[in-house]
């Protein structure tokens, strides 16, 4: 077993946890945590094959890591935002409270 | 090669070991706390891999920008006992069919041989000739993210 089948399979492991917690928890900013395991999961394993072919394949692969590291940052501020809402409406930021579009 | 391995391991257990507590925490600061070492873990994993300006990126934005903006908002937040209604036997379910379809495919898989070493150079000459427009829809969107989220967090005023 070589080294990208080590990260390939614990970079499986990291995104099984991160499945587990975002249907396993209804609070918010867990969830949040939860969505941040499965795009890192999904980043590593393409910085670890970006490590084993050819160097064309490898600058792309790098790049698009680049832009999903970006909007994953983007992502959480959005969500974050969102949250502070929730928590202002309800006092929990539990997702099974928001079921109304307009403010209660 | 040896040494490489062993800390390529070393870091891998790390990996997995904070993102098993940064999931099952009790407290949410401290998930927050162990999703940052996290993160920092997975920078340096980039950074052993060969992807030095990835590492250096990852440990800025996602460890100096996420983690602590989940931070300062916790801390900004009202403390309330949470309420914890979890769903862990439909988690563990969905997890074991995933592990199963995964499992099948991987089984067919063989591993990739090759290297390539990406220099920072080459990444910034192919990233800036290649694809500028990219770049500026990126920075178009997080405009656009900074005024809807300074609006949903400050609209009442």
């Amino acid at each position: 077993m070589n080294e990208t089948m080590i990260i390939l399979y614990s970079s499986i492991i990291i995104f099984v946890i991160g499945l587990y917690g975002l249907i396993a928890h209804r609070n918010a900013i867990r969830m949040l945590i939860s969505i941040e395991l499965l795009l890192n999961a999904a980043n590593l394993n393409l910085v670890n094959f970006a490590h084993r072919t050819a160097l064309e394949n490898a600058l792309q692969a790098q790049i698009l890591t680049l832009f999903s590291i970006a909007l994953a940052a983007v992502e959480a501020a959005i969500g974050i935002a969102i949250f502070i809402n929730l928590y202002r409406i309800y006092g929990r930021a539990e997702v099974d409270l928001a079921r109304e579009l307009k403010e209660v | 090669m040896e040494l490489y391995l062993i800390s390529l391991l070393a870091i891998l257990s790390l990996v997995v070991l904070s993102a098993i507590l940064s999931i099952e925490a009790k407290e949410l600061m401290h998930s927050v706390f162990f999703l940052g070492v996290f993160l920092v873990t997975i920078g340096a994993l980039y950074i052993l891999l060969g992807a030095e300006f990835i590492g250096v990126i990852q440990i800025l934005l996602y460890a100096g920008g996420v983690a602590v903006l989940m931070l300062f908002s916790l801390m900004l937040l009202p403390r309330r006992g949470e309420k914890e209604v979890s769903y862990r036997i439909p988690a563990i379910a969905v997890v074991m069919i995933f592990i199963a379809m995964l499992f099948l495919m991987i089984g067919k898989a063989s591993p990739p041989q090759g290297a390539a070493q990406v220099s920072t150079e080459a990444l910034a000459l192919t990233l800036l000739s290649q694809y500028p427009l990219l770049i500026i829809l990126l920075a178009l969107l997080i405009v656009v993210i900074m005024v809807s989220a300074s609006y949903l967090v400050g609209g009442e005023r």
